[in-house]
């Protein structure tokens, strides 16, 4: 009997390209999502206004860390995003916009959007339809539900279905 | 009057601590029941369709 060849889903999302929107002069810029590594995280420090500890997310061994740049700029980190692939879906512990994107003084618009759909395909990627879950404040529940179209679940978790996976994915990822 | 916006408008999401076992099997139960549903769904759907075809046929 012919053995047939063993072929592994063994692969590692390293660039998916989109774009950003400079809020003042509404120019786009090319994005891509790559692996972060620990030298791109030395500069993500609450000293530089980042509100979160990069760091102990890196450390985490179930969690990887994706990076949002701009095509040609990789030295720059728009914004990052800390995802686990667990056993039906991709829980997504923490996404956060670099300190210059944020609040009404911010450089690119659609930073944290991105970063969501990022973790939609790769949900899809990793044959999880597209599930996604993460934890909200009780305050802004019902901004994920009007802006993602995210179900809430009780207490304070919320799910990005296969449906609302998908309508993520062709806003931020058009064909 | 305020307008709804619905673009997400938040500087970062999560940071909340990791989840608590109630909460990761009540993911897992709402991902069960909701694939239920579109299973059912689809099949329904199948049903309503062949349903029809037949009457045309007839």
């Amino acid at each position: 009997m012919k053995r047939r060849k063993e072929i592994g889903l063994d692969f590692e999302i390293d660039k998916l390209t989109n774009s950003i929107e400079n809020v003042i002069t509404g120019d786009s810029f090319s994005t891509e999502v790559s692996l972060a590594n620990i030298t791109d995280l030395k500069g993500v420090k609450k000293k530089d206004s980042w509100q979160f500890n990069w760091m102990y997310e890196y450390k985490q061994p179930e969690r990887d860390i994706y990076k949002l740049t701009i095509v040609n700029n990789q030295d720059i980190i728009q914004g990052l995003v800390s995802l686990e692939v667990k056993t039906d879906h991709v829980y997504m512990h923490l996404v956060e916009s670099a300190p210059f994107n944020k609040g009404k003084n911010k450089v690119y618009a659609g930073v944290l959007g991105n970063l969501v759909a990022f973790a939609c395909k790769l949900s899809f990627q990793r044959g999880h339809e597209g599930n996604v879950s993460f934890q909200s404040k009780s305050q802004l529940v019902q901004h994920y539900i009007d802006s993602l179209d995210a179900k809430h679940i009780g207490g304070r978790v919320m799910i990005l279905d296969t449906v609302a996976a998908l309508k993520l994915i062709n806003k931020y990822f058009p064909l | 009057m305020k307008n709804k916006t619905n673009e997400l408008n938040v500087d970062f999401i999560g940071g909340l601590g990791p989840l608590t076992k109630e909460e990761e099997n009540a993911i897992s139960k709402f991902l069960r029941e909701n694939k239920e549903k579109i299973k059912s769904k689809e099949l329904r759907g199948k049903l309503t369709s062949k349903k029809r075809s037949s009457k045309q046929l007839a």
